[in-house]
């Protein structure tokens, strides 16, 4: 069973632990407390309770890496993308030489595109067979997508 | 360290703040810097969660980059701080509180008896132990004192103000602070009495 001080009460040894007594009653408890066992037990788990409180928060919060809240901090406060985004940024950038290279770029496969033979089905066709004869004639031409049979015949 | 950089950090308040009304990174890196510690903490205190702490501190740095223009130096600019943090802290609270996701407190912790002990004396691993697990205790314990009560506490152990300067920054009379410090102190107490 706890000892309990008939003289003062928590909200005393309380504005002691707070540095909140008067200069007179600060006086006065500082000597009680000297000699009363039991408030000096109460101010001991104030204060040890504040200290335990501190030293928790402080261990909790010393994991974070203050380099990384820093840049997290400084970029949301000043519009900035993440470190990554920057560099991806910078890299895609469009300088003026590297636009008109890669206009070159798409202009030279464009053309290339549009001149090669036989695309859009519109360029020569490979004729497969053809057949002659006194009366008609046969020619089968293929072409990308289809195969075509011309056939004529003579009228003489 | 070259002498610009010694002189960036001991930059006075006023000059801090004109620097950071013009909007100078550095002025913000040092301000970041040089509060950093104690805003995470006053969060941490109130919302009791490391990740919030750290999302709460960092909008805290944000709101004031918005916001320093409005800023009149006739308040300190920690002062200053300290009340947006415990703001924005409270305000987080309400928001976790809508969302349903109260924080859990383990069956064991409940049931666990802890003797006090003061640790005084230079701690050796068995000492080192007891202390982390009376950290423990006394952080299941905060976390069940009302949260108007946890705030006037954590102003009162972590930044050490006045009873005057905690019901001038919450905005609440010394009679209520002091009142409320009572009974997170009676409550706290108790526990480690049982």
């Amino acid at each position: 069973m706890e000892k309990k001080c008939s003289q003062y009460n928590l909200e005393t040894i309380s504005a002691f632990v707070d540095k909140e007594l008067g200069p007179k009653q600060l006086d006065k408890f500082a000597c009680h407390v000297e000699t009363c066992e039991a408030c000096r037990l109460v101010v001991d788990q104030l204060q040890g309770i504040k200290e335990a409180f501190k030293s928790a928060a402080e261990d909790e919060m010393k994991s974070i890496d203050s380099q990384v809240f820093l840049s997290s901090v400084t970029a949301k406060s000043f519009n900035r993308k993440p470190a990554i985004f920057e560099k991806l940024k910078e890299y895609l950038s469009p300088k003026p030489i590297l636009k008109i290279a890669t206009i070159a770029v798409i202009l030279g496969f464009s053309l290339m595109y549009f001149r090669q033979p036989g695309i859009n089905g519109i360029g020569p066709s490979a004729i497969v067979n053809s057949v002659d004869t006194n009366m008609s004639s046969v020619m089968i031409i293929e072409t990308i997508e289809t195969k075509h049979t011309i056939i004529w015949f003579t009228e003489t | 360290m070259n002498n610009s950089a010694v002189h960036r950090d001991n930059i006075e308040e006023a000059e801090l703040v004109e620097r950071l009304k013009r909007g100078q990174e550095w002025a913000f890196a040092i301000l970041v810097k040089k509060y950093r510690m104690q805003l995470l903490k006053i969060a941490y205190g109130i919302t009791l969660d490391r990740e919030e702490s750290c999302e709460i501190v960092q909008d805290v740095f944000v709101s004031v980059h918005k916001n320093i223009k409005n800023f009149r130096q006739e308040a300190s600019l920690k002062g200053w701080l300290r009340k947006i943090t415990v703001n924005h802290s409270l305000n987080w609270k309400r928001k976790f509180k809508r969302r349903f996701r109260w924080s859990h407190t383990p069956l064991e912790q409940e049931d666990e008896k802890m003797q006090y002990t003061v640790q005084k004396e230079k701690k050796n691993p068995e000492t080192a132990y007891q202390g982390k697990e009376f950290e423990k205790f006394v952080m299941g314990r905060i976390k069940k004192l009302p949260e108007k009560v946890r705030v006037v506490f954590v102003l009162n152990t972590f930044e050490g103000l006045s009873y005057d300067e905690i019901a001038q920054s919450l905005g609440i009379k010394k009679g209520t602070v002091k009142s409320r410090l009572h009974t997170a102190r009676k409550s706290l107490l108790e526990s480690i009495r049982s």
